[in-house]
């Protein structure tokens, strides 16, 4: 049975239907082997779960392996979700994510696999650029696992603090200490390497 | 800014940037709005909103590059498409469920405390009910329906309206008990 979204005919973006009540139909769906309903669900999250696993992942074909395996799963368990749990989307990062971990665990830790995206050849305004997004992972590369992740899901990936602390086992209150943590290691980050800068032109000049 | 002199709404505004940024977008949607509302009477949380507003443009760049690099992913998609597995039997998978949320549902402590509750009650109706041989029976209809059961191993039949019962029958049936 096809997902057809209604739209506000009014509007061209907006969508009437609740977007967590169109992934909960298209879990019912694939849970009764719909493929079409599958294929929609894939389409909504893998550029951004891809985004969220490559942090995790140095190699971009483990990425894509991991990426392939969480949809399996979601393909084979779509009848075990439970609703009262997880929302769709939590349900889906949270094996992304337990699936990262559990290779992370089996590896030794690596850089951020973002790093290794980054043309070598490009402009130089794309690498002053590049280096602003490089300091950023550098910061977060450094942040302890749990606040990493928990800056992942709710900064990153956009996910509601109900379901970043679903996917991390975890009371909001402590989702938002972690998360208030990481930003302020970031900030601090920041403000050295502000400094730092700071007081190399300051040597320049003398 | 001392905490010292923040109100609880004011303490929960500082909470929530700190924890989920400068974005509204980002905060939690129940609350956004009173944050919104304190927020716009302190300017000591507006001077703090903006230091952070920084950290935020930082992230908001870096996820779009992000995003930019990965593409839509379209290969990889096709590929997981094509190499979708059939769903595993209905049958098995139902049981399966079915046996987790058994299990689910036994360890849950009411739904324990109910169920032993239950069997508890099971086993006082289970069990072979006697008058009392502590407490030596006060009336009439309590001897009856104690001397009854002791020699019958049955309830006094609810149709023997021990009125019509008398001291004689039950000593005849006792001497017929021992053989007498």
């Amino acid at each position: 049975m096809a997902i057809t979204l209604r739209r506000n005919p009014l509007s061209n973006n907006d969508c009437v239907m609740d977007p967590s009540a169109i992934e909960t139909q298209q879990l019912r769906q694939i849970a009764q082997g719909d493929k079409h309903a599958f294929a929609q669900l894939l389409s909504a999250y893998l550029p951004s779960l891809l985004g969220f696993i490559k942090r995790y992942v140095k190699e971009p074909a483990q990425a894509e392996d991991i990426a392939q395996e969480t949809f399996l799963r979601v393909w084979q368990r779509a009848g075990d979700w439970q609703p009262r749990e997880h929302s769709p989307r939590s349900w889906i990062y949270r094996i992304a994510y337990n699936l990262c971990i559990d290779l992370i665990r089996k590896q030794k830790p690596t850089t951020d696999a973002l790093d290794e995206l980054i043309a070598p050849d490009s402009p130089e305004s794309e690498v002053i650029e590049q280096n602003q997004h490089q300091h950023l992972r550098t910061a977060i590369q450094s942040l302890p696992e749990r606040q990493r992740t928990a800056l992942y899901l709710c900064a990153f990936q956009g996910l509601s603090n109900k379901e970043a602390a679903s996917i991390m086992s975890l009371g909001v209150d402590a989702l938002e200490s972690l998360l208030a943590r990481a930003r302020r290691s970031l900030r601090n980050y920041f403000a050295s390497l502000e400094g730092e800068h700071h007081e190399s032109n300051l040597s320049f000049l003398r | 800014m001392s905490l010292t002199y923040l109100s609880s709404a004011e303490r929960r505004a500082r909470e929530i940037l700190e924890a989920y940024g400068s974005s509204p977008s980002c905060w939690p949607a129940e609350e956004r709005q009173t944050t919104l509302d304190c927020i716009a009477l302190s300017p000591a949380l507006q001077l703090y909103r903006a230091q952070l507003a920084e950290l935020d443009q930082r992230i908001q760049a870096e996820q779009a590059a992000t995003l930019l690099r990965i593409g839509d992913a379209e290969a990889l998609q096709q590929r997981i498409l094509a190499q979708l597995p059939a769903q595993s039997g209905t049958s098995a998978s139902d049981k399966t469920r079915l046996g987790q949320r058994l299990l689910r549902w036994l360890v849950m402590p009411r739904f324990a405390f109910a169920l032993t509750s239950v069997a508890v009650l099971a086993v006082i109706m289970m069990m072979p009910r006697s008058p009392s041989i502590d407490v030596p029976p006060q009336t009439t209809s309590q001897y009856a329906a104690w001397s009854w059961y002791d020699i019958t191993g049955q309830d006094l039949p609810a149709t023997s309206a021990t009125s019509t019962l008398t001291m004689t029958d039950f000593i005849d049936l006792e001497l017929d008990e021992d053989g007498g």
